[in-house]
């Protein structure tokens, strides 16, 4: 008998029965459905049936087992090939992780030692997509990251053939050989340098950590491993998410859309290991940890940071993007800003600057911490405020937001003396708005530069740092030209202008706190026109006269105010 | 057993001071489904230790509790048979992706040797689809045919496989008698035998 010949009331008395012969099997009887059919002949054999059936779905009841640490080790998935595309030799290897192979390679083409990163096959939900990533990330170019060659594909491998960097990474430097505070601290603004240029391609990395941090035979910080990055726009709606789970931005770890930031987030997370040794969430449990970043319900930032170290960290950690660095430039330029102040601060009793105890807690216990912690006590008040040396202006993430709305043709010039001058690069004088261009003097590196409405230009030209150098940008009718030291030193297309926002100085626009300006200007002159032509001698401090609407220098500043010594009123205010 | 240390009960209180805007217990929430997620992955490749291999509990597993954040992350839960409902649907669609992904066809796991051969319970030939999965397309049946059921069976398969519940606990949640969701629990497996055993005859 099937069950589309049953009745209703067959279909009742079979539940019936089947629930007393479970409530026997619990007690140890396995009852035939013979026995239990005595009264109902005609469904023996459905009964048996679906006792049958029970039996076999009995796997169904079994409780779970409890998570454990015991998984296997991951055994190593083979590369098919010793000798990828038959150009690339595989030599040694020398990292392996969940998600890819490192290897020592020779580019047997152009006869050079190569690193080649070859994904397991397993782990690329689509060779594709991976491949066009690769390829898109080849094109970032930047003396912070590490450079890609080539990519490819043998067989059921992709790969990617990059530059070889000896050295190690910063993972292995903290273990092996932990650098003095001050390095580490370099090391990390060059790697938010790079960060920077790659977010300007709306490359998030995504994956940010010591081990994708190297340390090349020039002591140079190099940012590596985009295989997993995924443009701006696109991730986190269909990614993987293969970076190690401690970096993670909270962001990250919910599955919402990434940006900048979310970087900003894992630097700040390598900031506090390299410095204390130690990741601020923990937890060995995946699920413990993801909770713990995500609700940021643990102080996370070690008290053995100096202060202005640890509000950058905090700031970065913050579970809330729009709290944290607004870009990595940013994040850059805290980090110069906090060396800077530390090497103006006066020495401690014992002849040694404050990283010097900074440098010692990460390597010694806790009792000697608490006896150098009081020697902490920072000589600034955080966020960083203009310090007035007498005559001059001094920037650490400061600005002067000027009255003057951004015109041309315009002569922007200024007296500088840069003690920090990121790759990234940093403004002069400034009147960007946030995603478009604005008009602006500024530097790159250490090349002399400008911004127009449609573009950026960089001279050959550069300014050194810690010396005085007097640069001026002549915004003209049908070209732009830069001065170092009043010689012409390039020249460039013009720009039009549209108001809307004012000149800044210290930074690129009045809404948008990036590329900051980190020391010195004694003075600044903003004039009508086109003030130079030739080249010429700059005057050691700037005079009024018909075509200046703004000069400001450090000897005339009242609190906040800083005075216009031209005729046109224009004062600013200290940021 | 008191009734505070049961998993409706404790459910039922997360979501009482989630509702009161709690994160830590809307965190605990998620951590409750990310566990059984866990539970079940292991469970899934439970005997097949040359494809447990792709299923480390690294990247795989964060990618699907990414998804299981997001997708629960927004959602004003009211109740523990809503919460149970909502997280079953999401771990179940990550079982089945896994699955086959892995498993498929196309997947990696598909021309792989597994170490366990297919048996009939009864020593048979006949290999009973209803069984333990045993072979790489069995997991992707098994999930699948649990989404082809009645809402209301399959919020029992929900309670009682894939949340681990007790009879006691799943039959407070639906507000029923613990008899008659044994009656319907074993009602359920007989429909999934049947559907599963009809999907191999196709």
């Amino acid at each position: 008998m099937r069950r589309s010949t049953l009745t209703l009331k067959d279909e009742e008395i079979l539940g019936d029965l089947i629930q007393k012969w479970e409530e026997l099997r619990e007690m140890g009887q396995d009852t035939p459905a013979s026995e239990l059919c005595h009264a109902h002949p005609h469904l023996v054999q459905e009964l048996a049936r679906r006792i049958n059936i029970l039996n076999v779905t009995s796997w169904l009841d079994e409780p779970l087992e409890p998570v454990t640490n015991d998984d296997p080790p991951v055994p190593t998935t083979p590369v098919a090939s010793r000798t990828l595309a038959g150009r690339y030799r595989l030599d040694t290897l020398v990292a392996e992780g969940g998600f890819a192979q490192v290897w020592q390679g020779y580019d047997l083409e152009l006869q050079r030692v190569v690193a080649v990163k070859v994904p397991k096959p397993s782990r690329l939900l689509s060779a594709d997509a991976f491949m066009a990533e690769a390829r898109r990330v080849a094109r970032i170019k930047h003396p912070g990251v590490v450079q890609v060659f080539d990519v490819g594909r043998d067989g059921e491998h992709c790969f990617i053939v990059s530059e070889f960097v000896e050295g190690g990474s910063l993972g292995d430097h903290l273990v092996n050989n932990p650098p003095a505070p001050q390095q580490t601290i370099r090391w990390i603004a060059e790697i938010a340098d790079a960060l920077e240029h790659a977010h300007l391609y709306g490359v998030v990395h995504r994956d940010i950590k010591p081990a994708n941090i190297l340390i090349d035979s020039h002591n140079r910080a190099l940012l590596g491993d985009f295989g997993i990055a995924q443009s701006a726009n696109r991730a986190g709606k269909q990614a993987l998410s293969l970076g190690t789970l401690r970096y993670m931005a909270p962001e990250q770890l919910e599955g919402k859309d990434l940006d900048p930031r979310s970087d900003v987030f894992s630097l700040g997370v390598v900031l506090h290991e390299a410095l204390t040794g130690k990741v601020p969430y923990s937890s060995l449990q995946p699920n413990v940890l993801r909770r713990e970043i995500v609700t940021g319900v643990k102080q996370v930032v070690s008290p053995t940071m100096s202060d202005d170290i640890k509000r950058i960290c905090e700031k970065a950690l913050q579970r809330d993007p729009a709290k944290r660095q607004i870009s990595a430039a940013q994040f850059a330029s805290e980090l110069r800003a906090a060396l800077a102040s530390d090497a103006a601060a006066p020495a401690s009793t014992n002849g040694h600057k404050r990283w010097w105890w900074l440098g010692s807690l990460v390597l010694v216990a806790g009792a000697v911490a608490a006896f150098a912690m009081p020697r902490a006590k920072k000589v600034e008040s955080s966020p960083p405020v203009m310090k007035q040396t007498p005559g001059v202006f001094s920037f650490a993430g400061n600005y002067i937001e000027t009255p003057v709305d951004r015109f041309a043709p315009v002569t922007l010039e200024a007296w500088i003396n840069p003690t920090s001058l990121p790759p990234s690069g940093c403004f002069v004088i400034g009147s960007d708005i946030r995603g478009h261009n604005g008009v602006g003097l500024c530097l790159y590196g250490q090349q002399l530069a400008y911004e127009y409405l449609t573009g950026f230009e960089v001279s050959e030209s550069t300014v050194p740092l810690k010396e005085w150098t007097h640069v001026a940008a002549v915004f003209g009718e049908t070209e732009t030209r830069l001065y170092n030291n009043g010689k012409l030193v390039h020249t460039g297309p013009p720009t039009q202008s549209d108001g809307g926002t004012p000149f800044v100085v210290g930074r690129i626009g009045a809404t948008n706190p990036d590329l900051v300006f980190v020391g010195q200007m004694r003075c600044v002159r903003i004039s009508k026109g086109e003030r130079y032509r030739d080249d010429f001698t700059p005057a050691d401090s700037f005079t009024p006269d018909d075509s200046a609407v703004l000069i400001y220098d450090g000897k005339h500043v009242d609190g906040n105010r800083v005075i216009d010594l031209s005729s046109g009123g224009n004062d600013g205010t200290l940021r | 057993m008191p009734q505070e240390s049961s998993t409706d009960t404790q459910i039922q209180n997360l979501i009482d001071v989630a509702l009161a805007g709690n994160a830590e217990a809307h965190a605990a929430l998620l951590d409750h489904a990310s566990d059984r997620l866990l539970r079940l992955t292991r469970k899934m490749f439970h005997g097949y230790p040359s494809l447990r291999r792709w299923e480390q509990t690294d990247d795989v597993y964060q990618n699907a509790m990414v998804r299981l954040h997001r997708a629960l992350a927004n959602v004003r839960v009211e109740s523990v048979r809503h919460f149970f409902n909502l997280a079953t649907v999401q771990i179940r669609r990550e079982l089945l992706d896994l699955a086959k992904h892995y498993f498929g066809p196309e997947g990696h796991g598909a021309n792989h040797h597994t170490d366990e051969i297919p048996s009939d319970d009864a020593g048979g030939t006949i290999y009973d689809r209803a069984g333990r999965p045993s072979d790489p397309l069995g997991w992707c049946d098994f999930h699948a045919a649990v989404e082809r059921l009645p809402e209301d069976e399959q919020e029992i398969v929900n309670l009682l496989f894939y949340e681990g519940l007790t009879h006691e606990e799943a039959s407070r949640v639906l507000d029923t008698s613990v008899r008659t969701l044994k009656r319907r629990w074993a009602s359920v497996k007989v429909k999934l035998h049947e559907a599963l055993n009809l999907d191999a005859q196709r």
